[in-house]
């Protein structure tokens, strides 16, 4: 009654005489969903703007007007956005405040992945007592308070953004390790592996050469989802007052002293609330997108 | 629920498997399309037969020429992007398309279906005794205890040894023939009128095949349940049913009964069938003959005969023109080349 | 069942002892342990202080004094509040950030299952682009930016709610609990519509309606457990992620619970606090796991008998 999956043959027939590869298979589907089209487009631009934006702006992110202090949104002053309680322009210290956020998003997620593909490839290549020992270990990681630990470390150490995206970098990669293991235990037992290594190939060029290339397609469907996870997190520490800290800025930290000042002067939390929102949305669109097209039948 | 009080055992006396007897499923102009994201797929078309009270019925194609969805399709059970347009009347009642409501006074009850993968067609969450029951408390208003006598004789019937103890236990303490014997048990708790088996060993140990199929066979033969298998297998046809259907592409092309169709194949393909299928009791010959070329799976020519691409026999107008079915008695072909 | 449920348990062991030995040596990892920041003391004050919290005892002989201490729930004393110790600010913040977390988890289960079960049901219905849409706002839009716009639209420009504050008036309750349910009803709803769609779809429910049980037996007996058992693994997840979010959510409505002494504490460098919130959290996550684990077991047969 509700099976639109079709007899398998039928689907892999209909696949065959596309003769499509599965990468250029997900982009053309990718390129064929409208929204992630557009929030692909809207991302580039905010990324754009954060980067690049700032230099094109009358205003630097730390120069004070004094006599536009905590002014609304105003367009003769040139403050489209208005300032903040010092007279700086909220619209420099959003962009610039984006940048942080998104390079912690980007860097971090990097991070996680590298470990991740590396420990779940060679605790699924391994197998046996290895791999049973590696995943009771992310087993036990997982229960693990992590969003606890990262304060911890930000309590004890000094307070950096290095520090930051290492303690979130970190502790995302358990994700991905379980699915890199999964797709080599499916790979291990596949011809070409036995190939590989019938044809004499060391284990360590096995895992770099054929498995860790295969795992492409989910490990970017999961990496895509990582990212806003990941910008999420330091806005909730910074929010905090735990990430990121004064003069630097970051999504974040603006969105605390706008929930502070959120009675009187709303536009400090709508207009940094609404990047922050406006990326975290195009962001999970992307992922959406992406997982579809590297997964059609899962809808 | 609408559902009209069913005599103890509503199954037809047994008859032999001849000619006679009124049909008990008549299938008409069955078409079945699926919409799909590169346009239309047809699975079946322009698919009619009978099947008569009792009667073994075997449908043979390669994989891909929509054998299991003409089943699907007579049991409301297709794909919600499919579509079946035709007729097929079971005991005088048009099934196809039918209200959902109509259809869950017949399935399960007088007519019944086994799938092709044991593994995950029971509930792997509920008691193999649980998965019994409900079917006779649905359909028989029985209550439980009466209800888990008769499955308990039911599961002793396919033989499933220690049954009083098997029947308590969860579909994944079963090997995978102990769970096709439940599912066939499933299937035939309510004696139905007629049984679907779709490819109902494919998924089994080659050990166990024989066992399973000849236990349907028996088992339908004794409660006179009709029965419409599917499969590519044509030994077990051969060994089992009474008439034969073979199709390709979707389409029928020669049916009649077995004993005919086995001893004189008529249509080009299903002499490549029987020609490329093993035989043991026979000395080989030497190599073992295969059909040239690849089944036409998902779409079917827009005209013409399916097996055109692939057939030695071929002529001009096999390529546009479709072949008009001969019949003969029981016997039906369609084929330009080939005279019944 | 039993078997399970102690093997389960003992399970459990481990991984409470990681917690508590990576807490242990973080806290050691300090540069140069928690007085060393204080001020410009004398070296005898200094040494004073570290006699007195045994932090002049070899490693091993701290370790173990400090897992029998933990093992009482005696986190020690708090290094900046010197009247209270770790224990007395847990025992009084938590009842509050209890309420707060029930009642969250309560609701986002509920309502995060229904809506979900329902959008799968009823695949694009209006229900269904609901639910979606509240799976998308749920996740996208974080809590500490909905938390003060729900604030300036219910509290500052309508009046209908309390802006802030605990415990005069249940109506204080209202935009915290939501505010803390909401991500989670977002992943619950989309958790349950995904894993009912498959299990709509999967095979062993085909033979519940080849079998003419009807839909509703189909649905109710045959796809339910299947379709929640992934919202039942995510039972523990989603606590740590309520605990994650009560910090938030206690900071923007000024709840007493303990996710506001957590913050201050980490603030102002209270590590034994900190330490202690982290434990007890932790303790309460994994616990929570194991209780979602038990449940999977009940439910699921194949996972009991492994």
């Amino acid at each position: 009654m509700s099976d639109p999956a079709l007899d398998e043959p039928l689907m892999a027939e209909l696949a065959a005489r596309k003769g499509r590869s599965q990468l250029q298979d997900a982009m053309r589907r990718f390129r064929a969903n409208p929204l992630a089209v557009v929030s692909l487009i809207v991302l580039i631009a905010i990324v754009l703007a954060c980067f690049l934006g700032p230099y094109f702006l009358p205003f630097g992110p730390d120069d004070a007007d004094f006599e536009l202090i905590s002014s609304p949104p105003d367009f003769a002053s040139g403050h489209y956005f208005g300032t903040d309680e010092l007279g700086r322009d909220l619209l420099a210290r959003t962009l610039v405040g984006g940048r942080v956020s998104l390079l912690i998003g980007a860097l971090a997620t990097l991070v996680s992945l590298g470990i991740g593909v590396l420990y779940g490839a060679i605790s699924g290549f391994v197998g046996k007592r290895t791999d049973a020992l590696m995943m009771r270990t992310v087993d036990i990681l997982y229960s693990m308070p992590y969003v606890f630990f990262v304060i911890m470390l930000t309590t004890l150490f000094e307070r950096s953004i290095v520090m930051l995206f290492i303690a979130i970098g970190a502790v995302q990669w358990l994700t991905i390790a379980v699915i890199v293991r999964g797709q080599t235990l499916s790979l291990k037992g596949r011809e070409f592996i036995e190939a590989a290594r019938a044809g004499g190939m060391r284990d360590w060029s096995i895992i770099r050469k054929h498995i860790v290339p295969n795992t492409a397609g989910p490990v970017i469907v999961y990496a895509s989802l990582t990212v806003p996870e990941v910008i999420l997190g330091e806005s909730f520490l910074s929010f905090l007052g735990l990430g990121v800290q004064e003069p630097d800025t970051s999504w974040g930290v603006l969105l605390e002293i706008g929930a502070e000042k959120m009675g009187t002067e709303p536009w400090l939390l709508l207009v940094p609330g609404a990047f922050l929102v406006t990326t975290l949305f195009a962001l999970n669109f992307i992922a959406d997108g992406l997982r579809d097209a590297f997964d059609p039948n899962e809808r | 629920m609408s559902d009209s009080p069913v005599p103890a055992n509503p199954a037809p006396p047994p008859q032999p498997a001849a000619a006679g007897g009124a049909p008990i499923l008549s299938v008409r102009d069955l078409a079945i399309r699926f919409r799909t994201a590169d346009g239309t797929v047809t699975a079946a078309a322009d698919v009619g037969f009978d099947i008569r009270a009792g009667e073994i019925v075997g449908l043979v194609g390669e994989s891909g020429s929509g054998k299991s969805q003409i089943l699907m399709s007579l049991m409301g059970l297709l794909a919600s992007n499919g579509h079946a347009s035709g007729s097929a009347v079971f005991r005088g009642e048009e099934i196809l398309n039918a209200p959902a409501r109509r259809l869950d006074a017949l399935r399960g009850a007088s007519m019944s279906m086994i799938f092709q993968d044991p593994m995950t067609s029971l509930n792997p969450y509920l008691r193999v005794s649980t998965q019994l029951v409900e079917v006779l408390e649905r359909h028989r208003g029985m209550t439980r205890a009466e209800a888990m006598a008769q499955a308990l004789a039911i599961m002793e019937s396919v033989r499933i040894p220690d049954a009083a103890r098997r029947i308590r236990l969860y579909p994944h303490e079963f090997s995978g023939g102990m769970r096709q014997r439940v599912m066939i048990a499933m299937a035939l708790l309510c004696r139905p009128a007629l049984l679907l088996a779709d490819e109902p060993t494919t998924a089994l140990d080659v050990t166990v095949q024989a066992q399973i199929l000849e236990l349907i066979a028996d088992l339908a033969r004794s409660i006179g349940t009709a029965v419409l298998f599917v499969t590519h297998d044509l030994g077990v046809v051969a060994r089992l049913c009474d008439r034969v259907i073979v199709l390709y592409g979707g389409r029928i092309m020669e049916s009649g009964e077995a004993t005919d169709i086995f001893g004189d194949p008529k249509h080009p393909y299903t002499r490549g069938l029987i020609d490329s299928t093993p035989r043991l009791d026979e000395r080989s010959h030497g190599e073992l003959r295969t059909i040239p070329g690849q089944p036409r799976a998902a779409q079917l020519a827009p005209m013409g005969c399916p097996f055109e691409p692939r057939c030695p026999h071929r002529v001009v107008r096999c390529r546009t023109e479709r072949p008009a079915p001969q019949e003969a008695g029981l016997r039906q072909l369609a084929c330009h080349e080939v005279r019944l | 069942m039993l078997r399970y449920v102690i093997r389960r348990c003992i399970g459990v062991i481990p991984t409470m002892f990681v917690l508590m030995t990576i807490t242990f040596f973080m806290m050691r990892l300090s540069p140069g342990g928690p007085f060393s920041t204080n001020r410009k003391a004398s070296a005898e004050i200094i040494a004073n202080l570290n006699r007195h919290f045994h932090l002049d005892e070899p490693l091993w002989q701290q370790y173990l004094r400090y897992l029998w201490g933990v093992l009482q729930f005696d986190f020690g004393p708090s290094y900046k509040m010197r009247d209270y110790s770790v224990a007395d600010l847990l025992i009084q913040g938590f009842p509050t950030s209890l309420k707060l977390g029930l009642a969250a988890i309560l609701i986002s289960t509920l309502v995060g299952v229904t809506l979900g079960t329902l959008a799968a049901l009823r695949r694009n219905s209006w229900i269904d682009y609901g639910a979606s849409t509240v799976g998308l706002v749920g996740i996208a839009v974080p809590n500490f930016v909905l938390g003060p716009l729900w604030q300036l639209l219910f509290g500052v420009m309508w009046g209908l709610l309390p802006v802030a504050g605990w415990g005069q008036s249940w109506t204080q309750m209202i935009l915290p609990v939501v505010s803390l349910a909401l991500p989670n009803i977002a992943y619950i709803v989309r958790l349950t519509r995904g894993s009912m769609i498959e299990s709509i779809r999967s095979n062993h429910v085909r033979t519940a309606r080849a079998k003419g049980l009807g839909e509703r037996l189909a649905i109710w007996r045959h796809a339910l457990i299947g379709g929640l058992l992934p919202v039942v693994a995510y039972l523990g997840p989603a606590t740590a992620g309520i605990i994650t979010g009560s910090i938030v959510v206690e900071k923007i409505f000024s709840v007493p619970g303990i996710g506001r002494y957590f913050v201050e504490a980490a603030l102002n460098r209270d590590y034994t606090v900190v330490m202690g919130v982290t434990l007890l959290y932790g303790f309460l996550i994994i616990l929570c796991n194991l209780f979602s684990d038990i449940v999977y077991g009940v439910l699921d047969p194949k996972v009991r008998y492994e």
